[in-house]
């Protein structure tokens, strides 16, 4: 998909109407020299409407090179480019309502969500860090609780967002979690394989990273234990009664996740298929 | 257990060991600012002893909820902290809890801080666009008496759970 002229109409027009598998990378640095060109001049609300055109374009950018990468079996990639579409789609949320779904926004962040759920990561690791200096990279100046620069972070200032730039850090140690702030920060155990079989069976069905899809996670019985009676031996062989034991834990359920593809007519259901989290 | 006990159990309530006389003997309680924390009724206190780290820390993201506290301050809310620019350190944990710095607050501000930091946890959601738990840690002097309220949940429950136990927090 290509722009066809480079003023900022014609880019919003595009940004909203964009829905393809590739897009144009020329657009970022024409956004980038109009951005300039408004700073230049003071005009700080049109250098900030320019910034959240630039940030749709790097959420599509992100979310489109997920997908291909999903799709050529990069999956750790995949799954650091969708962290980092999320992302940046937070820093504009705050600047731009997405719920009226206009640039396909709303329908990025809905797919981020279902397109994790299938991922096998469930182990991370998290930094434990004591933060001893950190910079505005609005203007430079060093952040005290006190006293600091005018600058708030997430506003837009000259068509750049605030942040902070963490200058000096001693790192106490690191911790293993589940649900960790970072994404990124997956761990690969050694002679291991996470098994990315539900990604896969997705993916063999996905005709663009814009087709309606989602995913519905429901408590299964696990095929062991559908005919088996509450008086019953458990069937994992504890020697208690089925009702005594993973009755009462869960064990003697799964989560099925069922893909339902919106697009596309009703008929084909595919059987179910028990998948693990390592190969 | 009905609704309300459910929410009582999120928190826990403790007698109080720190007051708000007893923070100026703090090594880290910055003399300068001393007339700004008498006058205010939430004042933010630094965690110490933090895994043998010699100086006293605050939860990441304290500077942004101490701007968000003073955007909102007010005759009868006055927020400040207890620390100086030189002896801040923030601790970066980037787990998928959210820490809200420790206070120590008087009992009347208590209903008023309570609606900000839910409308702090809401932005926050709004923001990240998932669900947060959260953690929070109280302090609230009445009389010369002191109890420390510690809430760990979901921001949905925060708000409820807050207004339920500081409705019997001094047992009145």
């Amino acid at each position: 998909m290509k722009l066809l002229h480079d003023d900022l109409k014609s880019i919003n027009e595009y940004l909203k109407n964009h829905n393809g598998i590739t897009i144009d990378d020329n657009i970022l640095e024409l956004l980038k020299k109009r951005k300039k060109e408004f700073v230049e001049r003071n005009q700080q609300t049109d250098a900030k409407k320019v910034w959240c055109l630039q940030q749709i374009f790097i959420v599509k950018k992100h979310y489109i090179t997920a997908y291909n990468s999903l799709c050529k079996k990069e999956f750790y990639k995949a799954w650091c480019e969708f962290d980092r579409a999320d992302i940046e789609l937070s820093f504009l949320t705050k600047h731009l309502d997405i719920s009226d779904n206009r640039y396909n926004l709303k329908f990025i962040s809905h797919q981020i969500r279902n397109f994790q759920k299938l991922f096998p990561y469930r182990s991370f690791m998290s930094r434990e860090a004591i933060i001893k200096k950190s910079v505005c990279n609005i203007c430079g100046k060093t952040i005290g609780i006190k006293n600091s620069c005018e600058h708030k972070i997430g506003e837009i200032y000259n068509g750049e967002m605030c942040s902070r730039s963490i200058k000096d850090l001693d790192v106490l140690g690191f911790s293993y979690v589940k649900n960790p702030f970072d994404k990124y920060t997956v761990l690969f155990p050694k002679d291991m394989e996470y098994n990315y079989k539900k990604l896969e069976n997705l993916i063999e069905h996905l005709n663009s990273p814009f087709e309606k899809w989602k995913v519905v996670i429901e408590k299964t019985r696990k095929p062991e234990f559908k005919k088996c009676c509450r008086n019953n031996p458990c069937p994992c062989g504890s020697g208690l009664k089925y009702k005594e034991c993973c009755w009462i834990t869960g064990n003697d359920s799964f989560d099925h996740y069922k893909i339902l593809f919106l697009d596309k007519p009703k008929g084909i259901i595919k059987p179910l298929e028990i998948v693990s989290t390592w190969k | 257990m009905n609704k309300h006990e459910n929410e009582e159990r999120r928190i826990k309530i403790s007698n109080g060991l720190l007051t708000r006389s007893s923070l100026q003997k703090k090594d880290y309680y910055p003399e300068e600012y001393s007339k700004e924390i008498q006058a205010s009724n939430v004042v933010l206190i630094p965690n110490e002893n933090y895994k043998n780290f010699k100086y006293p820390v605050f939860p990441e993201q304290t500077k942004s909820f101490y701007d968000f506290l003073k955007d909102k301050s007010s005759d009868s809310f006055k927020p400040s902290i207890c620390i100086s620019d030189e002896d801040y350190y923030e601790l970066e944990l980037h787990a998928d809890i959210v820490t809200i710095p420790s206070m120590i607050v008087t009992f009347l501000v208590l209903p008023i801080l309570t609606r900000i930091i839910a409308n702090y946890l809401y932005d926050l959601i709004k923001k990240r666009r998932t669900e947060i738990n959260v953690k929070v840690s109280i302090t609230v002097e009445k009389n010369g008496d002191s109890k420390k309220m510690d809430f760990e949940g979901k921001v949905e429950e925060f708000e409820k759970c807050f207004e339920i136990a500081s409705g019997k927090l001094f047992g009145d």
